[in-house]
Order: structure tokens, then C-alpha cells, then sequence
């Protein structure tokens, strides 16, 4: 495996590859067929506008479309391009996405997927940066994919796209022109998967997304102090795949869980109450959670690194999980 | 006026107590009489009631912490009484020594301010140590208790316990000594210091125990037969009445012959023994001294039993039958100067008029103090329990 591609071109290959093999999957989204991200560039050429289909911009519409299309028989995908703009479709995702198959006592499924570029990227501001994957760990029936690197991508959304569930995609933004890995034949990542990223002794550090790569950083920087992190991308926050994480806490009994969406009431603290519940034989510190603070992220690039956890956050959240804090 | 509440004294032996628990916060309303915190002493819990009414003003002795007998516990004073008159009873109190604080006499060039509390007396240690190493801790049976933490404000982490392993820490854990077991170890170490012998004899118990068992049922003893021990103090009664000698306290250059036998039980609880006295047992029926011996130990099983039901002995009964042994030197309480302890009856083959028959035997053991008492009245007494034992109707003779 030595080809590399970047994510857009990872996302791409996992449509092309799903669209050609299912007739019943198609996108639909704000200019989708152009493809403001690029991940859906060029596939209006194979596939027509019949399965590329732009739409106005009512994100509430296109979801609640894609729903009735899922539950008909269809498999859409929308795109919410800033996964800001999630919120505004909220009732047709958390309500009704999520809970009809229970609702229709089964007799109704709604496989469809939502893939949204998200996060922040040096100043577009508050409606523009936020990364909202943690939001969707609250309504029942959601499955919350995010990749971090293009072979995770690849992998999660075709299985997405195969599932029954209604599946939210996350891509940050800055992980979409990056490289990496990618096979040239088929494959497939389960939803529910972690994947240990850097092995090591002392600390477990759970990082979502776009964080794993500054977590990758910081557990360099700490190799040289002689402290070896563990770093595990959960890869899909629902479900989650807690028994890594517990692997890995019964070796080091220490645990770091950084994101860059909001810190209060996101995923590390969804983490660290299940830490305290089910692993508390196993806390040898507090856990240390990291995430953005609660505040509309600012225009100023500068302002906005000083609001979200940085590579250097990271090094200290370990530090102080082994009371070795500077 | 502002009047102290102070540390009772309960029963002669008390020399501290613990405050267990405030029932009253400072700034309630008092009324005299009215109970108003629990104190722990050597061998009991009680309450301690309030000896004015008011305020509680100022709570000086906090919950966990131990002070002398007499030392200031707290101030009542009316809501509006003046603060100068309860700091002269906190600065009196400051002074005062007490076990457990080590506060500095109050100042006189710098009064406190209003609140004019002494300092307080520094709480318990808080052990602060993680899941982690304390599941590790007690999996390894290392008392952690003791582990010096290296983690933030002094938290015990893994690496700590992990570190004491290394250093060969031996596994077990530290009990504190309870009041309970610090009074008897008071007790047993200066019981020691008596000279003291066991003289024992073998007994045949077969008549006594058939005797227990065909009392008829609630003509002694209530709805039960008495018990062997209760027996056992009635006819030690009897026997000491004719022995005096070991009926007696050692008074540093006397010796005091009480007029009155009054026998202690030794009584197994939960966290150690207590000695309940049956009083003056030589005027008793049997009937008596077996509900009221009854009743002593429910109360000392229950925790319930009074200092004072525990004074005031001049002798000393201990059955180890229960226990499953067969003699031993029961332990001299002085002052007094005997003590009887019974071991347990087993059928043996004896020889009784020229035929070997099965009989039940018991071993009964007198320890003495033998500045006091020798072995010839020892050997009286026993010989007159055994009397006793083989006749067991003497024990429902009319009292004199």
C-alpha cells in the first residue's frame, strides 16, 4: 500500500465506488454537483444530475428529503456544507432521521448519510469553524463517523453509505487537502472501530478527528521525555468502541480525551463519565479533558488558535494527567 | 451568663473522651438538660445534655477529636450575651492541655476579634489517593494508609504503592486501637503487674448441668433456665461468702473486705470484652441474678452498657466453656484479688465409688493476687464450689 491521495480524493473514490455498485445511493446537497469541497466534484459526469442534485439552500429541506427518500427505498446522501448549518436541519435529523425505524416499529428504515465539511480552518468565524460532531452523540438513532486521516475516510463512508442508520460524516476542513494511504483495492472500515494511532505505555489520549494529528505531535514531543502516550482515534463517536479505550487505560490507568468541538458537554465529557461509571479501578488521575472553549470562535486566526486545543495543550493535558505539570 | 460544657466524667476510670457527634450546631437554641452531642469514652457511648440553656455559642472540640476530662467542649450563653465573657471561658480553655490540640494559649496582647474561636485543633489527615492504587493497594493487601503520595497535593498514585511493594512493604492493614481495646490494654497490663498464681481443680459439672435441665421452666429464671455462668456467680457468691479473704480489693496498704459480693462477668463483644457487675449477688436468688446478668449482657452486646454498670467488682467470674477451652488463668482485675475462670465440660471417664462411669468435668481456676491471698483459702473455695456443683439444690436455698 504506497499510493497516496488526499481526502478529497478518498471521499470521492468511497461515492464513486458506492454509487457505482448500489443505483439506489445518490447525493444531494448546495452545489454538490460543482462540489465546494471537491468531494463531490466530477461525479455529476458519471453518474448525472438524476443522482448529483443540487438544491436551494434550506438545509432543513434537503434533509427532510433525504429522509423520505431513505424511507422509500432510496440511500441518499446530503451534503451540509459548514457543519454549522446542521442545526438548521436539527428537527429532520435528531428527530426524524434518528428515530423512525423505532417510531414505524421497525417497518421503516432511513439509511442515509450526511457528510459535512466542519471545523476550524483560520478565521471564517462563528458560523463557519465550529465542529459540531459531539451534538449528535445526544438524539437516540444517529451513528457519528470522524475520520481523521484519508484511509479512514475511504473506509467509514462506504460503510456508512451500506448502512441502515442514518450516519453523520464529519470532515474537518483541514484534513480534506491532506495525503495519506490509501489501498487501490476495496475496503471497508466497521462503524464502531477505534484505531490505536500511535502506540505507547504511560497515557491513553483520545482524540477525534482533525486533533489526532496534533496528538500524534505532542506524543513526539513527550517521546522525548521519556513519557510514551497511546493515542486512539474512537473513529465513530456512536458507536463508540469503548473497549480499545478500556484496553488501553488497563495498561497506562491514565486518561487524555482532546477534541475541538466545545469542551463542555462534548465528547470527552461524555468519555470521562464513562471513564468515572465503568473504569474507576483503573484512574490513577484525573481525567484531563481538552476541547474549545465556550465561546463564538472568533474572525482573527489568532484569536481563534487561542480558543481551540493546541498541539501544546496536548503536551500539558499529558503532563498533568502524570503530575509532572510545568 | 455563658456556662461551659465540658467533658463528663463517666465512671472513675475515665480520663478522655472522643466527641463522636455534635446533635447541635453553633448559633442553635439550648435547653437545659436537652442532649447536645455524643461522647465516646473507653467503653461507651452516651450523650452528653446541655447544663444551661441559650445559644450554643462557640463549638471548641470538633466531631473526631478527644479531650481531657473537664476540658471545655463548648460555650452556651444567651444570644445576646457578651463576647468578653465567653472569650474568658475560651481563652481559660485554650490553656487548658488536651490530647488532641495543641493550640497556643490565646493571646493577651492580641485579643481575638469577635469570633473568638481558639484555633481549631487540626481535623483528621484526609487520605487522598487514586482508584487506581487504592484497587492496586488492596489487591497487594498493602495498607496505603500509610503510603506517603507523590501525585498532586500529595495523592497516592500507583507509582507510589508500586514503589512500597519494591521497598517490600508487608501486606496487611493497620487498625487503629479503639478506645475499647486501649482500656484493656491498660487493664491487662497493670493486672500484670499483680503477683498472681491459677490454682485449679477438676469438677464434676454432671449433676449441675442435669439440674439446669430439669428446672422446671419459668419457676426460675423467667421462660428460660438460668445459664451455667449465672449459676456459676450464684454459687461463687455462696463460696465467697465463707472465703472473705478473696472477696477483697487491695488498697495500697490494706486490704478492704466488702460486706457484699459483687461479681463480674466477663462478656465477649464484637471488638473486645467487657466485665458487667452483678451487685451484691451473696443477696440475690438465682432467678434474679440470671434476668439481671441477662439484661447486663444484651447491654453490653448492644453497646448499650453504662460505665457504672461495669464498677464497683470484688470478684471475678470468666466461662471460656463457649470458647472451647479447657482451663486457663483467668485475668485478675485489680484491686480485687481473685478471679475465677471456668473451662469447658467434657465427658470423661471417672472413677465414682470403686466403677469407672462417664461424667461431665470442667476445670476451675482461681487466680489470686498472692500478696493477699494464698493457697489454703483458695482451696477452700474450691472445694466448696464443688460442693455446690454436686448439689445444685443449694443454689435455690432461701436467702439469708
Amino acid at each position: 500500500m504506497n499510493r497516496r491521495i488526499t481526502f478529497i480524493q478518498a471521499v470521492r473514490e468511497a461515492f464513486q465506488e458506492e454509487m457505482r455498485r448500489d443505483e439506489r445511493v445518490f447525493v444531494m446537497g448546495q452545489d454538490v454537483q460543482a462540489g465546494i469541497f471537491a468531494t463531490t466534484s466530477k461525479l455529476v459526469d458519471e453518474f448525472g444530475p438524476a443522482r448529483v442534485i443540487n438544491t436551494p439552500i434550506c438545509e432543513s429541506a434537503s434533509v427532510g428529503a433525504a429522509v423520505g427518500a431513505a424511507m422509500t427505498g432510496l440511500r441518499p446522501v446530503v451534503q451540509i456544507m459548514f457543519g454549522d448549518f446542521n442545526y438548521l436541519a436539527m428537527e429532520m435529523t435528531a428527530n426524524q432521521a434518528g428515530q423512525w425505524h423505532y417510531i414505524s416499529d421497525g417497518a421503516l428504515k432511513v439509511p442515509m448519510v450526511i457528510e459535512t465539511p466542519s471545523g476550524a480552518r483560520g478565521g471564517a468565524g462563528y458560523g463557519h469553524s465550529q465542529s459540531l460532531e459531539a451534538a449528535f452523540i445526544l438524539p437516540p438513532g444517529l451513528k457519528v463517523a470522524v475520520p481523521a486521516t484519508p484511509y479512514d475516510a475511504k473506509g467509514l463512508l462506504k460503510s456508512a453509505i451500506r448502512d441502515d442508520n442514518p450516519v453523520l460524516f464529519f470532515e474537518h476542513r483541514r484534513l480534506l487537502p491532506q495525503r495519506g494511504e490509501v489501498p487501490e483495492e476495496e475496503y471497508l472500515i466497521p462503524l464502531g472501530q477505534a484505531d490505536i494511532k500511535r502506540v505507547g505505555s504511560d497515557v491513553t489520549l483520545v482524540a477525534v478527528s482533525v486533533t489526532v494529528h496534533k496528538a500524534l505531535a505532542a506524543a513526539e514531543k513527550l517521546s522525548q521525555r521519556g513519557i510514551e502516550v497511546e493515542v486512539i482515534d474512537p473513529r465513530t463517536l456512536v458507536p463508540l468502541d469503548k473497549d480499545t479505550i478500556f484496553q488501553s487505560l488497563q495498561k497506562t490507568y491514565h486518561l487524555v480525551v482532546v477534541e475541538e468541538g466545545r469542551k463542555r458537554g462534548g465528547f470527552g465529557a461524555e468519555l470521562a463519565a464513562i471513564a468515572v461509571e465503568e473504569w474507576f479501578d483503573y484512574l490513577d488521575a484525573p481525567v484531563q479533558r481538552l476541547g474549545t472553549i465556550s465561546a463564538a470562535l472568533p474572525y482573527s486566526p489568532v484569536l481563534e488558535a487561542a480558543c481551540i486545543p493546541s498541539e501544546e495543550d496536548i503536551v500539558q493535558a499529558v503532563l498533568r494527567s502524570l503530575g509532572q505539570e510545568e | 451568663m455563658a456556662t461551659a460544657v465540658t467533658m463528663p466524667r463517666w465512671g472513675m476510670i475515665m480520663e478522655e473522651g472522643m466527641v463522636v457527634e455534635w446533635l447541635k450546631k453553633e448559633g442553635d437554641e439550648i435547653k437545659r438538660d436537652e442532649p447536645i452531642l455524643i461522647v465516646e469514652s473507653e467503653k461507651v457511648d452516651n450523650e452528653v445534655t446541655a447544663p444551661a440553656e441559650g445559644v450554643l455559642r462557640v463549638i471548641v472540640v470538633d466531631e473526631g477529636e478527644t479531650a481531657s476530662v473537664g476540658a471545655v467542649l463548648a460555650v452556651i450563653a444567651a444570644a445576646d450575651e457578651d463576647e468578653a465573657a465567653i472569650k474568658a471561658i475560651l481563652t481559660q480553655a485554650a490553656q487548658q492541655p488536651s490530647p488532641a490540640s495543641s493550640s497556643a494559649p490565646a493571646s493577651d496582647s492580641h485579643p481575638p476579634a469577635t469570633s473568638a474561636l481558639p484555633p481549631s485543633p487540626s481535623k483528621p489527615r484526609r487520605i487522598v489517593i487514586s482508584p487506581a492504587a487504592r484497587r492496586l493497594a488492596e489487591d497487594k493487601g498493602i495498607d496505603w494508609q500509610n503510603l506517603q503520595g507523590s501525585g498532586p497535593r500529595g495523592r497516592i498514585e500507583r507509582k507510589d504503592v508500586l514503589r512500597a511493594i519494591d521497598a517490600g512493604a508487608k501486606p496487611g492493614k493497620r487498625l487503629p486501637l479503639s478506645p475499647m481495646r486501649k482500656a484493656i490494654a491498660r487493664r491487662t497490663l497493670q493486672s500484670i503487674q499483680a503477683p498472681q498464681a491459677a490454682l485449679c481443680r477438676e469438677i464434676d459439672i454432671t449433676s449441675i448441668l442435669r439440674f439446669r435441665r430439669d428446672l422446671p421452666v419459668g419457676e426460675q429464671g423467667g421462660d428460660k433456665p438460668p445459664t451455667f455462668t449465672a449459676m456459676l456467680v450464684k454459687a461463687a457468691a455462696m463460696a465467697l461468702e465463707k472465703t472473705p479473704i478473696l472477696n477483697a480489693l487491695l488498697e495500697d496498704d490494706s486490704i478492704w473486705l466488702d460486706e457484699n459480693v459483687h461479681i463480674g462477668v466477663v462478656v465477649a463483644v464484637e471488638e473486645g470484652v467487657m466485665v458487667p457487675v452483678v451487685r451484691q449477688t451473696n443477696r440475690k436468688s438465682l432467678r434474679d441474678i440470671a434476668s439481671e446478668l441477662g439484661e447486663l449482657i444484651q447491654q453490653a452486646r448492644g453497646g448499650r452498657l453504662r460505665s457504672e454498670a461495669m464498677e464497683g467488682g470484688s470478684f471475678t467470674i470468666s466461662n471460656a466453656g463457649p470458647l472451647g477451652i479447657d482451663f486457663f488463668q483467668a485475668l485478675l482485675y485489680p484491686p480485687q484479688v481473685g478471679a475465677l475462670g471456668v473451662g469447658r465440660g467434657r465427658a470423661r471417664a471417672v472413677v465414682v465409688d470403686g466403677e469407672v462411669v462417664e461424667r461431665t468435668m470442667a476445670y476451675f481456676c482461681v487466680s489470686s493476687d498472692h500478696r493477699v491471698v494464698d493457697a489454703a483459702p483458695i482451696g477452700r473455695f474450691l472445694h466448696d464450689m464443688d460442693e455446690i456443683m454436686q448439689n445444685p439444690d443449694l443454689l435455690l436455698r432461701e436467702i439469708k
